[in-house]
């Protein structure tokens, strides 16, 4: 079953970014969709073939979560902002855990926006941990490392260079907060509300249960 | 705000295949994770209220955070996913079923999650699941931090660091695997497929 590359028309005339980098940020996004549905196909072929215990295998596998990662964090940014950005919503619960964890709203702000100034490329991800509940900042290095194992990833923000060199050059700072103000905060409150479930998965399920 | 705290894992002493030591030194190990998660965590917390979280301090420790973080989560899962009373995997199950869908057999699968134990580094190997998709991935993760599938839920976890393996086996890690697929606890594996396949309101899941 691969994985099919989305469009997001939503994002026509998003303030602050130029038309030209998001149509260079798609067309690198579809480049990972392409190489994760690669990946897992050469994969799952090798261990067919009974060559699971090949190098070629081993750094395949190593692989994988770059270009995995590459496709699902991308979709997710994509999804958390809009041409038509929503504010946070004060009476939302999502608004209500962040002044339960942080203390108040902006001190999570200046945490989130502190993340996506460190030095070297990567993401910002606000998540949330479903076994504690508790909400975490997180840096990832490329897409990779630093991901913390069953998080939900509510937030998501891009500093890969790729992300705002062509409109900011070196001032990132300009686009953290050009990103800040297109955010469509419905989104994020949506994915904290409905959690791990995924409309797709009981998808996949009950149709192996009818077959 | 909620701290971590350490679990107990009574079942470990008794795994068959397993000293008493190893069980005893990775239960060790597991605190100190748990430790430096909540250390890690206040420190942060409290220089973000200070305003220090421009500082290069404060960047190195997000960075590190994941280390300690999954480090703790992941022991947690491994031995959640370990028992002293194993048996067979059912036929029957939905996580069996699950895997000969995605696998094309159950056997398939198996194989590839073993190989994928055999990678040179030190890290572990999940069987994950990705909620957007349903579809299951045996991913790699070098260490504690790096390549784990974003948004993806763990079903079994293994330890494949030297740790877990050098205690009882020496170099044979193909030895360590075998006696790890002795003793998985498949019903906790059948059960947390069948957890997140609930509606869940808000975040917590568990």
């Amino acid at each position: 079953m691969p994985y099919h590359a989305r469009t997001f028309d939503h994002l026509k005339g998003l303030r602050g970014f130029s038309d030209r980098l998001m149509k260079s940020h798609l067309g690198l996004y579809q480049g990972y969709v392409k190489n994760t549905n690669h990946l897992a196909a050469v994969l799952l072929n090798k261990v067919k073939l009974g060559k699971a215990n090949t190098i070629e295998y081993a750094e395949m596998k190593r692989r994988f979560g770059w270009e995995f990662n590459g496709m699902r964090l991308h979709e997710l940014y994509f999804e958390n902002l809009s041409a038509r950005p929503v504010p946070q919503r004060k009476a939302s619960p999502l608004y209500e855990k962040i002044r339960q964890d942080f203390g108040q709203s902006g001190t999570w702000e200046r945490g989130f926006v502190g993340v996506g100034g460190m030095r070297g490329i990567g993401w910002a991800v606000l998540t949330c941990d479903p076994v504690s509940g508790r909400l975490f900042n997180v840096w990832l290095d490329e897409h990779d490392a630093g991901f913390p194992v069953g998080a939900t990833p509510l937030l998501v923000m891009d500093v890969f260079e790729h992300a705002y060199i062509q409109d900011y050059g070196m001032d990132r700072p300009a686009y953290v907060q050009a990103f800040m103000k297109a955010i469509d905060w419905r989104v994020v409150e949506r994915r904290f509300e409905s959690s791990t479930f995924r409309p797709g998965l009981a998808m996949a399920v009950n149709k192996r249960r009818a077959g | 705000m909620k701290e971590y705290h350490q679990k107990t894992f009574d079942h470990l002493v008794r795994l068959p295949g397993f000293t008493e030591p190893w069980a005893k030194n990775h239960l060790a190990l597991y605190q100190e994770y748990v430790d430096h998660t909540n250390l890690l965590a206040e420190i942060m917390r409290d220089q973000l209220k200070v305003g220090k979280s421009g500082t290069i301090e404060w960047a190195e420790m997000k960075r590190r955070f994941a280390w300690e973080f999954n480090g703790m989560r992941l022991h947690e899962m491994y031995f959640d996913n370990l028992t002293a009373i194993p048996s067979a995997p059912d036929y029957r199950s939905q996580i069996y079923r699950k895997i000969e869908e995605d696998f094309g057999q159950y056997s398939l699968w198996e194989q590839g999650f073993k190989k994928t134990g055999g990678i040179r580094g030190v890290g572990w190997v999940i069987l994950a699941l990705d909620p957007e998709t349903g579809r299951l991935f045996n991913v790699w993760l070098s260490e504690h931090d790096t390549g784990l599938l974003v948004g993806t839920q763990p079903l079994l976890v293994m330890d494949v660091f030297e740790h877990a393996v050098f205690a009882g086996f020496g170099l044979n890690r193909a030895e360590y695997v075998e006696a790890f697929f002795n003793v998985i606890d498949w019903d906790r594996v059948e059960n947390r497929l069948a957890l997140l396949l609930e509606p869940q309101p808000g975040c917590v899941i568990a």
